[in-house]
């Protein structure tokens, strides 16, 4: 099959790979760059757990082509802390107990992620909607929702 | 004495692994010059094999190997209780799911693309789907007759086992009765989903002849000893390293690529990886088994039981997987937390060529549970009672007796879940519906009981081992697996509670078969208390070892001094000694600070003729849900607004552990109550995605207030008992009891639909009018 070559920037760093035409982004991610925080749990757009930054915007890796992301900057789990330190969400879904098995935990954590930034104060139902393309077996969803809570604009660092 | 962990909200101690995307599931192993495998699963769920013909397969370029059953006809059947499952099926397929040849290639999608150049013949024959069916004598048999243990009538080649309850006098019970219900209620196929798929990578080493596996299971010891005699291997030649698991309840108990990534590894001389697609592990793993129960109760006009017959037919499907265990605590839970002086009953496991069902959270008691909260509101509402009054006038007490005839001398919470629901939901006997703007509200209570631990005389054991390291820490070996619900937490909170150390200090090596000894399974609801047990007994036997260390050392004895935030301090002194330093020492002196810790509880086998026996269960978890829905009476919709959930765990070890277990249940039981059912037709899954087999979104959660009641002294450690499976159990029939009270129209199976809510409600109005 055909190769194409795909450049583009993923957690700021700048990649170029060559890669067959119909490999999934998720492939790309996982498979040749070593990032192994982007999850597959589906391959079919239904579970989220693929969820990465395009651009800025949500996608299923598993449903956009590496090609697709040539030019483009990409956002995993792995460029959401810096070094050692965790973006408040990681540190709320630690000290919430919104982390059960985990394996929806990247996923949900980038959707929760662009949520808050382009809705620094979302109620619960805006916090509902913004991770209802992300399924989660394990938690119910609560703590989860209380995590994303904790850290909105004017709550950060809140306690009960 | 104060804790201090247990009890508390701890921060799990995987969590930080698992936000920053670190944490490694079993698809996150790559190794050097791996090869790829693909499964050929059955064309028909019942069918002759004539032949399986791979030849065009190994020509394809990049193909490194092709095999069918006639390839290995060394391999030895596997199954967790009766091996009946071949990893290529030789001479019929039983199920869609069954394996017919294995391909291994240098990338995944030419292992994919190689399985449409493997020709089958095959002969189609009769498919059982109906266990009714299946179990009637002229019926086909799917698996070679039994006919010793087969009920005469019955037919031999698809019974799997019949179990039996009797206590008292039934038809003396029936007499004393004014009123006597009779239902029948079912329950579908339900899928885990588990949001991690089924994958594994293994290797093969030729000259210590060891393979190596980096694969999920909820039982590293047991799925070690399948392997290897599947594969004739001796058990210390198959080594599985725990990874981290995502997600599990009941999936990851059966063998799924286990075999075949051994298999092909120790074939091919080459590392391997197996992955399973979503629609591909819907239709060849287990299932939640689907279960009709036929219930007839007696009870007196003030609401007392009298005597209670129950008829359970599991459909196990293909295999048998556990069904046989699934089944019978199906019927053994079958009349719930509530006292019946006379009962009989019967369980039948029956094969069919539906996919095989095997454990799923709550094995068997879950279906039980929504059986029997059915029938009780089903009673109550006869009798003219308040179903809440009603639970709490049968619900057992101290000295009640279980349906196995064990007496329950302690832990014993559930009238306390009862009446702290109705408290804090604030449940008014009165106000149970209400009708408004075209929106029906309804409420609806359930509760239930679950036996933690396998008991029944199953040598159910648990061993933690503890060592202090160099650098004066506590490294903990232990296989238990930690499927999501916490335990290693728990396990390393007790050890940290025990040594008066700071939780930072404990450190888990990773589960493996080779250097930690069996936790038996995660499931049963039994690890807190089987290996948080072990883990308290060892961490005391190791302060022992400090405290006995400390006093040659110092030549001083307790309560000279004291062992603290991991140091040994001498009272009323500057003089300290770290437990590394302390470590080193006894190390020198060839007396290493290690202990182990073994947890191994005595159950009786039940008397095989009436079930019957002392001690059957280590404990008992009891939870009650009460729930209010709404359903939209112009599209049948029904939404669940809110859910107060009192679980009795004896005692909290890790508090945000039990809200947590509590809440994803409550959630899961949702799915159940509204969505969820595989549906199976002829041997045929229609719904193998998740786009067709809906799971509740956080749109669809209610609001969940969980309550805790500590009823104490329960067989774990510090009174606990267990609360993984119960958290689900009270949750799907407390919803569809408040369908009932919103719209007056019982549902006898799961799920309820719009179409059939909407469907009820007409039919209502039509009558009424
Ligand atoms: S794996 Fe991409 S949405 Fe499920
Ligand atoms: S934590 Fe397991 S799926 Fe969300």
């Amino acid at each position: 099959m055909a190769k194409v070559k795909v450049e583009f920037k993923v957690n700021g760093r700048e990649y170029s790979r060559e890669v067959e035409a119909a490999t999934r982004l998720l492939d790309l991610l996982r498979n040749e760059l070593g990032l192994i925080g982007t999850k597959e749990g589906c391959g079919k757009g239904e579970c989220g757990t693929c969820t990465v930054l395009m651009d800025g915007k949500p996608v299923n890796s598993c449903l956009v082509l590496a090609p697709q992301a040539n030019g483009r900057e990409i956002l995993t789990i792995e460029g959401l802390s810096s070094g050692d330190r965790l973006h408040p969400l990681q540190d709320a879904f630690i000290k919430k107990g919104a982390v059960q098995c985990g394996y929806c935990t990247p996923g949900i954590l980038i959707s929760a992620y662009y949520l808050l930034k382009n809705n620094p104060r979302p109620n619960r139902d805006d916090i509902k909607e913004g991770i209802s393309g992300n399924l989660c077996r394990c938690t119910g969803y609560v703590k989860i929702i209380e995590a994303i809570e904790s850290v909105t604009e004017g709550r950060e660092g809140h306690e009960e | 004495m104060r804790n201090r962990y247990v009890g508390k909200k701890i921060d799990r101690v995987d969590a930080r692994d698992k936000v920053t995307g670190k944490a490694l599931y079993s698809a996150d192993f790559y190794l050097e010059d791996m090869l790829y495998l693909k499964v050929l699963r059955a064309p028909h769920p019942h069918a002759r094999i004539k032949s399986v013909d791979v030849s065009k397969a190994r020509t394809i370029p990049g193909v490194a190997m092709a095999i069918s059953a006639k390839d290995v006809p060394w391999v030895k059947n596997f199954g967790m209780i009766f091996k009946d499952q071949e990893v290529l099926v030789r001479e019929k397929t039983r199920y869609m799911g069954d394996a017919l040849a294995i391909v291994a290639a240098e990338t995944e999608t030419i292992a994919r693309q190689a399985l449409d150049y493997i020709e089958v013949d095959y002969e189609p024959l009769p498919v059982i789907s109906d266990p009714l069916k299946a179990l009637e004598k002229e019926s086909p048999y799917i698996h070679e007759p039994r006919e010793e243990n087969c009920d005469p009538g019955l037919n031999p080649g698809n019974l799997l086992c019949t179990h039996r309850l009797e206590r008292g006098d039934l038809e003396r019970g029936f007499s004393e009765a004014d009123v006597i219900v009779e239902n029948e209620i079912r329950t579908p196929h339900i899928e885990h989903v588990a949001l991690q798929p089924e994958a594994g990578v293994a290797k093969y080493d030729k000259e210590t002849g060891v393979c190596t596996m980096w694969v999920a299971t909820q039982w590293l010891h047991d799925i070690q000893a399948d392997v290897a005699q599947a594969l004739d291997m001796k058990t210390e030649q198959v080594q599985i390293i725990q990874p981290a698991i995502g997600g599990a309840f009941g999936k990851r108990e059966d063998v799924s690529v286990h075999i075949i990534i051994a298999l092909m590894a120790i074939l091919t001389g080459r590392p391997v990886k197996m992955e399973m697609t979503r629609e591909e592990l819907m239709i060849t793993q287990n299932k939640r088994h689907p279960i009709i129960f036929r219930h007839k109760t007696g009870v007196k006009k003030d609401g007392t039981i009298t005597a209670w017959k129950a008829e359970v037919i599991g459909d196990t499907g293909a295999y048998a997987s556990t069904g046989s265990a699934v089944v019978h605590q199906a019927l053994y839970m079958c009349t719930g937390p509530y006292n019946v002086p006379n009962l009989s009953g019967v369980s039948y496991t029956a094969y069919t060529n539906n996919t095989y069902a095997g454990a799923m959270r709550g094995f068997g008691a879950t279906q039980a549970a929504f059986a029997y909260e059915t029938q009780m509101d089903c009673i109550a509402a006869e009798l003219g009672l308040d179903p809440l009054e009603f639970r709490k006038k049968n619900a057992y007490e101290l000295g009640s007796m279980t349906p196995n005839g064990q007496i329950l001398t302690t832990s014993v919470g559930v009238k306390d879940t009862l009446e702290k629901a109705a408290e804090v939901f604030g449940y008014k006997p009165d106000q149970l519906s209400k009708e408004e703007n075209g929106k029906i509200r309804g409420i609806g209570v359930a509760s239930s009981m679950f036996g933690c631990g396998y008991g029944e005389g199953f040598p159910d054991h648990s061993i933690v081992d503890l060592e202090v390291t160099d650098e004066g820490k506590i490294l903990v070996h232990s296989a238990a697996a930690d499927v999501g619900q916490g335990i290693l937490t728990v396990v390393c909170q007790i050890v940290a509670e025990v040594l008066d150390i700071p939780l930072e200090l404990v450190e888990l090596a990773p589960g493996d078969t080779h250097t930690s000894k069996n936790a038996g399974s995660t499931s049963a609801t039994r690890q807190t208390i089987f290996s948080g047990n072990a883990a308290k007994l060892a961490a005391e036997e190791l302060l022992g070892k400090i405290y006995h260390r400390a006093s040659l050392e110092l030549v001083k004895h307790h309560p000279q001094f004291l062992v603290q935030e991991g140091e040994i301090v001498l009272q009323g002194t500057e003089t300290r000694i770290s437990l590394a330093e302390l470590a080193k020492i006894a190390r020198e002196k060839g007396d290493p600070l290690h202990a182990e810790g073994c947890y191994f509880p005595r159950t009786d086998v039940p008397d095989e003729a009436t079930g019957q026996g002392n001690l059957v269960y280590v404990a008992y978890t009891f939870n009650t849900h009460i729930a209010e829905i709404e359903i939209d009476k112009y599209t049948g919709e029904t939404r669940v607004l809110r859910v107060v959930a009192v679980p009795d765990v004896g005692r909290v070890i890790n508090r945000i552990g039990v809200e947590g277990q509590s809440e994803g249940g409550t959630v899961m039981g949702v799915g159940m109550a509204l969505m969820e059912k595989q549906v199976i037709e002829e041997g045929i899954t229609k719904n193998a995605d998740l786009s067709t087999y809906l799971i509740p979104t956080s749109l669809d959660m209610p609001e969940i207030i969980t309550e805790i009641v500590e009823s104490g002294d329960a067989a774990g450690p510090y009174g606990a008992k267990g609360i993984g499976e119960p958290a689900l159990l009270p949750a799907a029939p407390a919803i569809i009891n408040a369908i009932y009270n919103a719209t007056g129209v019982r549902f006898f199976h799961t799920p309820v639909t719009p179409d059939q809510v909407f469907k009820a409600i007409k039919d209502r109005e039509k009558k009424n009018s």
